[in-house]
């Protein structure tokens, strides 16, 4: 190649200053979203996006929102944060949607959300459970699923009250955020109420040995009542079927992270005895909104709701579709005055209230454990105060 | 003034005009973009620089990325957050909020002395050993941002950075890298720097201070990795460890090899065409109607492409784009080569990896 034409590439490329968008239809209201689709969150921000697509299409089908139909603009995240960052920009100026929703990171989150703030349009975060993400970044903040210690805490009261706990382990992934804030909250209440922390211990994300922490627990005496593991998605499985293997069968209690179908094909049923999590939603069949939502789903993708994710992906698109209802005209700053007035949104993840003054949704917290290998729920529940 | 020194400055004049006009007219997510497309330019001629022209194939780029960027944000951190957010800090710090030349500049010089410590054991390795020592580097880094919770905000990230980085500063620093990059290449210490890169031996032969020369070359790409670290948290406004992964060595090699290692221009050109072409693939991703024509969601479609780029110029030109040629103002207009400097032509980059 000739040095001239590096440049004329070179210009041309740098020139070019329009980039390509697709055509929308016209007269439609416009929702952006981040999802990613690739990259290690697409497990669980995917279903989150196939959940969120399913309410669109259900809107649309029951003629929309004021006579309006819902467009929705999705960009892959590629759990990249300058992906996320520059999909949130492209949303806000470039496609001028009217309100977001997306991603299942609080990370991910604190990337994208000060650039809706900034533009002073809705952005809800779909799975991101820091409970202070709204107030950290402003007034256009929202959040869809419960804080982090809203689930620490019924996972604190139901160790108590139901299993009768007296003295808990602590296991945590020292690594990321979520499971040392769920650790915490949970210490918090349990010593608050009484119980006793008899002793904590510390992994790496993704290690695939624990003997050592289960020699820790074994060493205890007395031996603990119940362990809290603050681990995440792959590292539960590993975990719980070491510890059953080396004959420790007191009762195991997790967070949101337990809820996926891996926990049970890796740990093995018999192995998932006396196991127990807090999550946004049990997909039993008794409740007929979840229900529905269920054999929508299904009928829709062939499959199943792969986990909580996807009814919070669905219930974000409500939410807003709700907020839009309720607001007295389809601006964006309209919108978001509508959230702080819904009171009891009927999702699939619970009944939630968005007037809450610490700004995450004061909502139910679902309690499931596992019988013969199926998720069975226990009830839902909201932290004492 | 030659002529060259003549187009040199209008084209720099041109760039100031051209920035000017961005900042004035492109709404935010253009200029976002840009301001990616700036710093990855400074970060991939920066680790040309070592890797290039230095021979040394380092994988620790991110580190010092994340190093001056950390460092500067934590400088720049309004007071009013420091103390509930990075509590670990001295009191001294936690009252202390700095302008952003300084930050930035401190950030680099922390990157630099890190870059001492760590070179000097590890440069004595060559080739594949001082990639994967390098590589350690950046995963230590990475760990250590994770664990070090009440100084870094942990994996959550550290948020609520100022935006402070636009396209003046984000141009300024990269004019200024070219530069000082461009003319270090061309010193006798550049010389030196080729020299060993190479043959190790002749050059030792020759009366160059190997040790040395490739110690000073790894500390200032690492110093101007800091600063490119140090935009990006400031235009992004956060930072966070997942930022400086594997994923981040591997693209900024990617971009330095797309374009040629061992030229200025090869980075600038691999940069543009990694940071800009995923920008035109991201909305025909999502699929929908492109001229009255459904097309499916095609995801990932961005990374299948730049990959597939990647490869066929390797196949086509294993040597980069640029290959370890410069672009000059005499080349460009057929100039006969004149001057003390009679051809920008130097050797082609070799490196035992």
């Amino acid at each position: 190649m000739k040095r001239r034409t590096f440049l004329v590439a070179t210009t041309a490329t740098v020139g070019t200053a329009w980039l390509p968008k697709l055509a929308g239809a016209a007269d439609t209201i416009k929702i952006g979203s981040i999802y990613s689709l690739t990259g290690s969150y697409a497990t669980i921000e995917d279903p989150a996006l196939k959940g969120a697509k399913l309410a669109i299409k259900q809107v649309n089908d029951g003629g929309g929102v004021k006579g309006q139909k819902l467009e929705l603009i999705q960009y892959d995240g590629k759990s990249t944060l300058a992906d996320i960052a520059n999909a949130a920009q492209r949303l806000v100026h470039e496609d001028q949607v009217i309100a977001i929703i997306g991603v299942c990171d609080s990370g991910f989150y604190l990337a994208s959300a000060p650039i809706a703030q900034d533009a002073g349009i809705p952005y809800l975060d779909t799975g991101g459970t820091v409970p202070n993400l709204p107030e950290q970044i402003g007034d256009f903040a929202h959040m869809m699923p419960f804080g982090d210690d809203y689930q620490a805490y019924v996972a604190a009261e139901f160790a108590m009250k139901d299993l009768g706990a007296k003295t808990a382990f602590l296991l945590r992934d020292g690594d990321t955020d979520y499971t040392r804030a769920i650790a915490q909250f949970f210490g918090e209440r349990f010593q608050r109420d009484g119980g006793k922390i008899i002793e904590e211990s510390s992994y790496h994300t993704g290690d695939t040995d624990y003997s050592s922490h289960i020699t820790k627990i074994r060493g205890t005496n007395p031996a603990p009542d119940i362990i809290y593991a603050a681990m995440n998605p792959g590292d539960d499985a590993t975990f719980v079927r070491q510890a059953r293997e080396a004959g420790v069968k007191i009762p195991i209690i997790g967070g949101d992270a337990f809820d996926n179908p891996d926990l049970v094909k890796n740990a093995g049923a018999n192995n998932t005895v006396d196991v127990y999590f807090t999550t946004h939603m049990a997909m039993s069949t008794d409740n007929p909104v979840v229900a529905k939502f269920i054999d929508t789903y299904k009928a829709e993708y062939g499959v199943p709701p792969e986990n909580a994710f996807a009814g919070l992906g669905y219930d974000s698109v409500n939410l807003m579709v709700e907020a839009m209802n309720k607001s007295t005209d389809l601006s964006s700053k309209a919108i978001n005055d509508a959230i702080f007035t819904i009171t009891s949104f009927a999702g699939v993840t619970g009944n939630a209230d968005f007037s809450n003054k610490s700004r995450a949704p004061d909502k139910e917290v679902t309690i499931i454990t596992i019988k013969d290998g199926k998720f069975v729920p226990i009830g839902n529940r909201k932290p004492a105060a | 003034m030659s002529r060259t020194t003549s187009m040199t400055l209008i084209a720099l004049f041109l760039f100031a005009l051209a920035v000017w006009a961005a900042e004035a007219q492109l709404n935010p997510f253009y200029l976002q973009i840009l301001g990616l497309l700036g710093i990855n330019i400074i970060a991939t001629v920066s680790l040309n620089f070592a890797a290039g022209f230095g021979g040394m194939f380092s994988l620790g780029h991110p580190a010092f990325m994340a190093l001056g960027g950390y460092t500067a944000a934590i400088l720049t951190y309004p007071v009013a957050m420091k103390s509930s957010r990075i509590p670990g800090y001295p009191d001294w710090l936690l009252q202390l909020q700095m302008p952003f030349l300084p930050a930035l500049l401190i950030g680099g010089v922390v990157a630099s002395i890190a870059a001492i410590i760590v070179g000097w054991p590890v440069l004595r390795l060559r080739g594949h050993y001082l990639a994967v020592a390098t590589l350690g580097l950046t995963v230590i880094v990475q760990v250590a941002i994770v664990n070090l919770v009440d100084y870094t905000r942990g994996a959550l990230g550290l948020s609520g950075i100022p935006r402070l980085a636009n396209l003046w500063w984000i141009g300024g620093f990269l004019v200024l890298t070219i530069y000082v990059v461009y003319r270090l290449v061309h010193s006798r210490f550049g010389r030196a720097l080729r020299a060993v890169r190479d043959d190790y031996v002749a050059a030792q032969m020759s009366g160059v201070n190997v040790a040395r020369t490739r110690l000073i070359g790894f500390t200032i790409a690492a110093f101007f990795g800091g600063i490119a670290g140090g935009l990006l948290g400031h235009l992004l406004r956060i930072l966070t460890p997942g930022q400086f992964s594997f994923n981040a060595v591997f693209l900024g090699v990617a971009m330095m090899i797309l374009g040629g290692m061992g030229s200025i221009t090869g980075s600038i050109l691999g940069a543009v065409i990694m940071t800009i072409l995923p920008q035109f693939i991201i909305p025909l991703e999502r699929g929908g109607n492109v001229l009255g024509i459904e097309i499916p969601a095609l995801n990932g479609l961005t990374q299948i492409v730049t990959a597939l780029i990647l490869i066929g110029v390797m196949l086509v030109r294993p040597g980069g784009l640029a290959g370890a040629r410069e672009f000059s103002w005499r080349s460009l207009f057929n100039l006969p080569p004149t001057g003390r400097r009679r051809s920008s032509r130097h050797g082609g980059a070799s490196v035992d990896v």
